[in-house]
């Protein structure tokens, strides 16, 4: 064959180089530049679109399994004397149920990795908002987003304490360890210590009343408006036994807000539901998006896991005639204890998996109000007949038939702390309640009590061990290892 | 940006080779003018039989031809004075004069040095056994085929030095893991690296959601010639930053010139759980008889405080719940025997200027529980074209179609084996009705009954390439390849399962599509310069992985038996997501030799990888090899015994990758939603300056053949040292995510390698009595040499210097006390004291315990015998302990009371405590109790001695007379086999078998399978 040089080309040739142009776009210049395509930078917060979806990652941490998703709300009542875990179960909670929690706890480490994973990022957000020169149009949509994000870490910070540090009043002036401070954003990688109790609760209450002032009033469902900063400020002022602020965003809250106490026939039914008339913050979940079988209603139903039950010495704390009883209903478990109690307060559980988490209720509200009114009563008498009322403002809506308290003092208080008790079981607030009032603990299971005396080590949790290992700077809680 | 111009100039420039060299063959003429044609016929000097395949070219000049079946061969030659070389594997080369002849007859001389010149596959090319300067060992397409194994990882077990293939589950379809010298990294990549016909291959589990898969898989091990594993610096180097692992190279069938072959192959067998009798399920009167002690033993209340008497402790039994009535054998429920099929086909032939390779498979096996099994079809095309003396092309492609079944196994619920280690035997499947028993919260019948979890994976792998010979000794060759494979999903649960229930059932439909590429340009030099040989290879490589992944799932389907979601009402999950990998390369091989004596194999290769920070992603890797052929020396020519003697040495660096695609970039993850809005989070943090992990191979080996090649073998000692190892090391969890990937420490494999390949007793004309023995076995230590902050406590095991990186860190369980029965434990290392408080115990290192193996190996002995064989591995796996990661919850002791999952394990029955005075190896039963047997109690006591032995493959073959029998085949034969029939477990009290992977932990995985499997091979 001769190859003449002025015929054309022959068409393979032509051919070859089309398929050589489209295999050489394959090495472009960026041919080993390559980004996570699930992925933004993090310089990219700009206007309040961006600060928007921020906020809403901030949030998202709040859901997770070890956080409201089920940890934080299981375990303090496992370890106090609301809950046990059935004898036929999946494993899940054993150490918390037999007072054997050890620092390399899944659960517990879940819960300060996705408490701080909202400090992180509500930090870093902070500081991204900070640096932006709001145009005048959109300075109240950044504030309430900048609010909200104040907000959250508090809460964040808030549970942290409860958690992982003794109460404010374990010492006189709060000055034992709380929890690593952090409330600005560096590039490099940190190591904190401790901050001191007392350290921590002031930036709690600095951002919740920072938040107060840059939020709206208006009531978003599963997420921070003004008057939710003022509920949770009135619960941060109760931990601190400051009982005039405490008296005073309680009555703020119950008297300025939207929110009203859910009538008693309305009452067992809105356990079904989502964000009632007396729900101020719930973390919020969703048909598609929940922590599946992982959620804390998977692990109340009994068509689901239900190997979470309620001691019958709870049930046994509720009158007759109280409707909150009916939220505990007696049963054999399939497989598991006889004449035990199985948990109604979490009924989505088995369906749709997606039972919000009721972070602070207006019933809370008039407790908070009736225990800051009766500690304050003890030296000024004038305050009890307001603690009184605000009881029985919560006992009779259940119970209508109940008489009425007269105690006065740490009778009252104590009688407050059992309706505590009552109204907020398997929410999440035993154990602390319990600690802060310097009470004793009596661990329940089906058949075996043990009881544990104040001050105790145990009553919080250890810090991870893979804090402990990856930062040298944090001090273990006495008593762990 | 100048690195990433000069990559693009470099992948121009390859691809356009690539075109330029299929252009070329359209319009170029033959560069050499045919002036002559000699013929002839090659035969062989043993018996004169003619020989097919033989490489007839010419001396000076580049026109080549092969002889076909009869041994025939033409060749051009221009002139009268050529000189015609022959070569053929096995024979001495000859040269021979035309001298003006038209016709030749040749008569090759078999070959003294047969170990010498076996070609082993080497990166890039071939070299006979006698350049190469590395270790390695290849292992031949026959050992692999028709194997009842669904990959050829699997049956390279004991057959390689230095190579350890461990089955963690007996999952047909799954990944086994494989490890070459020990372990290299702590978090990157451990697996070697896969070459088929060239071109890299990922081979993992490719698919989403199936508990476990292999590509490996998707190839057919009938159509590998064979699998050569590279061990050393001198062979993986220069595969730079993929090597770190070794290498191991898949080379596949080829059709020769002449007659067409045409193979079929068929397996039939069935296979049973391998160790399924240590561990049998205890009955309800066993298990009756250990609560009723439990019961009596207890004082957790006032109740049980009360109970002394069995008849007491039995009637408490049963109003708690116990069901004397029923009785069930989880074992019979879960467990089966399954039936495994094969069926081979292939065709094979061609002419001088074409060949080809043809084959189809197809392969099934089930699973030793119910439920569970794997489907295999594949097809195969290589093909080969000389287009003229200049010009070749080869193409290989293969498809595969997998099906696996996989019910999710280790900690989960619908895990079969956990099923069967941990199910009550009174609660009964089905209830009276014959319906499901709904009181099981994950009743196994309705798991794999009801539910669905299908996955299929389609695969395409191949390479396209062309070779142009610019001279006689300068080629340049330029090759594409693609590793395709689309894995489907499916998961479906049944609204009538526990999964299902909450949403009137749901379906999940996963997709992944990897679509990796690699493109190969090499220019190749070869010539021989009287005693001096050099060969050149200068190269460069880019390839790029991209996994693309779509996820949908959907709730409330609208009748039973109806699966895709297109029955359903609820959409549930939409998703997707993209990540991408790229790598370009430069390489730089060089061959030298003198007088066939001294060999000296060097390469160098620069690497530039996507995973990295822009400063620090190009890696620099080399090697050196040595090698002496002592046989070759005056001194040594006189002694008959040695045929073979080699000395050689190599060293040089290779690299691992980042596994993590993004590890090094900080970012906020964008896949957060709270209340159905989109928003994002912190994700990584950037941790720029991560370097390449390195890699430092040295290897000294001698091999020899001794009394007439009687007796060949390699002694191996090699040392990797490893540096810069990535691990994701936790920072303080403040910072928002709680690891980044530092560069923290280092580490070094070392050991002794030993093959022996023995022909004991052999038979002149290959039909009397013969005898072979194949041996290799491997020591293995590892050591950590460096690690940040020293020491670091990780799950079960302390990594500290100089330790190795499975050292075993727990509590120490120091047996019973006597006179209680009460389970004891030693407070701290110097085991003083024991405590029966598991709280007041410290863990601590274990001296001498390690999940990895002292060493390993096999032995095959082979006897034939006119046409019947006989040959036996086997697998040994000596010292390492394994953990037993469930044993907390089998072992409850009475803690679990009458739970669905409380059984006790059939040992804890046979070695329990009784009364004062037994020595038992485990406590007292105590019902509701909480001294032992609770979950968290980890301890030594599941920790078991590994060893074990395996007679891991035994087939009797019967080659049947076809000219006797006038079988219209050119041969037949017919076997039986058995898979992993016996083995010996050092430790008596171990429940399971003791194969896991090299982490040692024993994770409720199925248990391989015992197979006996008939067959049949016929040649047309």
């Amino acid at each position: 064959m001769h190859h003449n040089p002025n015929m054309t080309m022959p068409k393979p040739f032509w051919n070859s180089l089309v398929l050589s142009c489209c295999l050489l776009l394959g090495c472009g210049d960026s041919f080993l530049d390559e980004q996570n395509p699930q992925s933004v930078g993090f310089d990219h917060i700009k206007d309040v679109e961006s600060l928007t979806a921020a906020t809403t990652g901030v949030y998202s941490n709040f859901n997770a399994v070890n956080y409201y998703g089920r940890t934080f709300i299981v375990t303090p009542e496992l370890i106090g004397d609301n809950t046990f875990i059935s004898f036929r179960n999946g494993g899940r909670y054993l150490n918390h149920d037999r007072f054997a929690v050890t620092n390399g706890d899944g659960a517990v480490t879940g819960a300060w990795t996705a408490m701080y994973r909202v400090v992180a990022n509500a930090n870093l957000a902070l500081s991204a908002a900070e640096a932006i020169d709001w145009p005048v149009g959109q300075q109240q949509e950044a504030n309430q987003l900048v609010g909200e994000l104040l907000a959250c870490r508090a809460l964040a910070y808030f549970d942290l304490q409860r958690f992982f540090a003794q109460p404010y009043n374990f010492t006189a002036d709060a000055a034992h360890p709380g929890v690593p401070l952090v409330t600005g954003h560096s590039s490099d990688i940190i190591s904190p210590s401790r901050a001191t109790t007392a350290e921590v609760y002031q930036q709690i209450v600095a951002d919740l009343l920072r938040a107060e002032q840059l939020l709206q009033p208006q009531v978003k469902d599963g997420y921070f408006g003004r008057y939710a900063a003022q509920a949770l400020l009135a619960k941060v002022y109760l931990y601190m036994e400051d009982w005039q602020n405490a008296e005073k965003y309680a009555t703020l809250v119950i008297e300025q807000a939207p929110y009203s106490l859910l009538t008693r026939d309305v009452y067992v039914g809105s356990w079904a539901e989502k964000f009632s008339s007396e729900s101020i913050l719930e973390i919020g979940f969703t048909e598609t998006s929940n922590n599946g079988a992982n959620s804390i209603g998977y692990l109340t139903e009994q068509a689901a896991y239900g190997e979470l039950l309620a001691t019958k010495d709870l049930y046994d704390s509720y009158a007759e005639g109280d409707v909150r009883k009916t939220l505990f209903e007696p049963g054999d478990r399939v497989g598991g204890e006889s004449d035990t109690y199985f948990i109604r307060k979490y009924p989505r559980g088995a369906t749709t998996r997606d039972d919000n988490a009721k972070v602070l209720r207006l019933s809370e509200i008039y407790l908070i109000r009736a225990e800051a009114r009766a500690e304050m009563g003890k030296t000024d008498a004038s305050k009890n007949p307001g603690a009184q009322e605000d009881l029985m403002t919560i006992i009779h809506r259940a119970n209508p038939d109940a008489s009425e308290v007269s105690a006065v003092g740490d009778a009252l208080v104590l009688l407050i702390l059992d309706e505590r008790r009552r109204e907020l079981a398997v929410e999440g607030n035993r154990l602390f309640d319990l600690n802060r009032k310097k009470q004793p603990l009596v661990h329940r299971g089906h058949d075996a009590a043990t009881e544990y005396t104040y001050p105790n080590n145990r009553f919080i949790m250890p810090i991870p061990y893979s804090e402990i290992n990856a930062n040298p700077n944090v001090e273990q809680n006495p008593g762990w290892n | 940006m100048k690195i990433s111009k000069r990559i693009r100039e470099t992948c121009s420039l390859g691809m356009l080779l690539l075109c330029l060299i299929m252009t070329w063959s359209v319009f170029l003429p033959d560069p050499v003018n045919a002036q002559q044609t000699v013929t002839g016929t090659v035969v062989s000097n043993v018996d004169g039989a003619p020989l097919p395949g033989v490489t007839v070219s010419l001396k000076q000049g580049i026109a080549n031809s092969i002889t076909d079946d009869n041994g025939y061969f033409r060749i051009s030659v221009p002139d009268g004075s050529a000189v015609i070389v022959f070569a053929y594997l096995g024979y001495d080369s000859q040269e021979v004069p035309v001298q003006n002849r038209q016709s030749l007859q040749v008569r090759l001389q078999q070959s003294e040095h047969l170990i010498d010149e076996v070609q082993i596959t080497v990166p890039y090319g071939n070299q006979t056994r006698r350049s190469f300067t590395g270790s390695a060992t290849t292992v031949r397409g026959e050992d692999l085929a028709d194997r009842p194994r669904t990959s050829f990882q699997t049956s390279l077990q004991g057959n390689v030095a230095g190579l350890q293939v461990m089955e963690s589950t007996g999952q047909p379809g799954a990944a086994p893991t494989v490890r070459l010298r020990g372990i290299t990294s702590f978090d990157a990549n451990n697996a070697p690296l896969y070459v088929v016909d060239g071109v890299p291959m990922l081979t993992q589990n490719v698919s989403g959601l199936a508990f476990s898969s292999n590509s490996g898989a998707g190839i057919n091990p009938n159509d590998i010639e064979s699998v050569t594993v590279l061990k050393d610096a001198s062979a993986t180097s220069i595969y730079g930053s993929q090597a770190a692992n070794g290498v191991i190279m898949i080379t596949t069938k080829n059709g020769k010139a002449g007659r067409t072959d045409i193979n079929f192959s068929a397996n039939y067998g069935i296979n049973r759980i391998s160790t399924g009798e240590r561990n049998k399920p205890l009955s309800t009167s066993e298990m009756t008889e250990l609560l009723v002690e439990g019961v009596i033993n207890s004082e957790i209340n006032d109740a049980l405080r009360a109970i002394t008497t069995p008849e007491a402790a039995y009637e408490y039994l049963l109003n708690q719940g116990l069901n004397p009535n029923i009785n069930t054998d989880w074992y019979d429920v879960i467990v089966q025997t399954g039936q495994y099929q094969q069926y081979n086909l292939s065709a094979s032939g061609g002419t001088e200027k074409t060949r080809f390779f043809l084959s189809g498979n197809y392969y099934t096996q089930d699973a030793v529980t119910k439920g569970q099994g794997f489907e295999r079809k594949t097809g195969r095309l290589n093909i080969q074209h000389q287009a003229n003396e200049r010009l070749s092309f080869n193409g290989r492609i293969s498809a595969a179609a997998q099906k696996l079944n996989t019910i999710p196994g280790a900690g989960t619920g619908q895990n079969p084996m956990r099923s069967l280690n941990r199910l009550v035997p009174w609660l009964a499947p089905y209830d009276e009705n014959g319906g499901y028993n709904m009181s099981i919260t994950h009743n196994p019948e309705l798991v794999r009954l009801e539910n669905r979890y299908e996955t299929n994976i389609y695969q395409a792998v191949g390479n396209v390439s062309a070779e142009y010979k610019l001279l006689k000794s300068l080629a340049i060759e330029s090759r594409a390849g693609i590793d395709f494979s689309f894995s489907d999903d499916f998961r479906y649960w049944s609204p009538l399962s526990r999964d299902g229930m909450g949403s009137n059932g749901r379906g999940m439909q996963y997709d992944r599509t990897w679509n990796n590429w690699t493109v190969t340009n090499l220019l190749k030099f070869n010539e021989h310069f009287s005693d001096w040989g050099i060969n050149v290879t200068l190269g460069q490589e880019a390839s790029r992985r991209n996994l693309k992944s779509v996820s949908t799932q959907a709730n409330n389907y609208v009748a039973e038996d109806l699966y895709t979601l297109a029955n359903t009402s609820e959409p549930y999950i939409a998703w997707s997501s993209e990540s991408h990998a790229s790598l370009a390369s430069y390489f730089l091989i060089g061959n030298f030799d003198y007088a066939e004596k001294y060999y000296l194999n060097a390469s160098v290769r620069r690497d530039g990888s996507s995973r990295f920070g822009q400063d620090v992603r190009y890696g620099n890797f080399w090697s050196i090899g040595l090698a002496w052929n002592l046989h070759k020396e005056g001194f040594l020519q006189g002694i008959d015994v040695i045929n073979q003697l080699k000395l050689r040495a190599s060293i040089g660096t290779s690299g691992n990758q980042l596994g993590d695609y993004y590890g090094a970039l900080g970012y906020y993850s964008t896949n957060q939603n709270y209340l159905n809005l989109p928003g994002f989070a912190i994700g990584q943090i950037e941790s720029g300056s991560l370097r390449w992990e390195r890699n430092r191979p040295l290897d000294v080996g001698l091999e020899f053949a001794l009394f007439n090649n009687r007796l060949d073998g390699a002694v191996d000692w090699y040392s990797r040292q490893t540096s810069d190892l990535i691990q994701d090391m936790p920072i303080s969890h403040t910072n928002g995510v709680t690891s980044l990937n530092y560069n923290v420490g280092g580490m070094k494999n070392y050991g002794v390698e030993i093959a022996l390949n023995s022909r004991n007793i052999v038979s002149k004309d290959g039909q009397g009595f013969a005898w072979s023995t194949n041996f290799n076995i491997t020591t293995q230590h590892n050591k950590v040499t460096a690690y940040q902050d020293g020491r670091r406590v990780e799950g079960r095991f302390l990594r500290e210097v100089g330790g190795d990186f499975y050292q075993f860190y727990l509590r120490e369980y120091a047996g019973v006390n006597p006179q209680t029965g009460e389970a004891l434990w030693y407070t701290n290392s110097s085991r003083d004291a024991t405590t029966t408080a598991y709280n007041e115990a410290a863990p601590y290192k274990l001296e001498g315990k390690s999940a990895l193996a002292d060493f390993f190996g096999g032995i095959t002995n082979t006897f034939s015998y006119k046409g019947v064989s006989l040959s036996a591995l086997v697998y040994f796996n000596w010292g390492g302990s394994v953990y037993d990661v469930w044993g907390q919850y089998t072992q409850s002791d009475g803690s679990a009371r009458l739970s669905e999952t409380g059984a006790i394990s059939r040992k804890a029955y046979e070695n329990r405590w009784q009364q004062p005075g037994d020595d038992a190896a485990y406590p007292k039963i105590v019902y509701g109790g909480s001294q032992s047997g609770l979950t968290g109690q980890e301890s030594t006591r599941f920790l078991y001695d590994g060893s074990y032995i395996r007679l891991r493959d035994v087939t009797l073959s019967y080659q049947l007379p076809a000219d006797q029998l006038r079988l219209p085949f050119r041969s037949t034969t017919v076997y039986v086999r058995g898979n992993n029939l016996y083995t010996y477990v050092k430790d008596d009290l171990l429940p399971f078998d003791p194969e896991t992977d090299i982490s040692g932990l024993l994770d409720q995985n199925l248990p391989i399978a015992r197979q006996f499997v008939f067959g049949i091979n016929v040649r047309f």
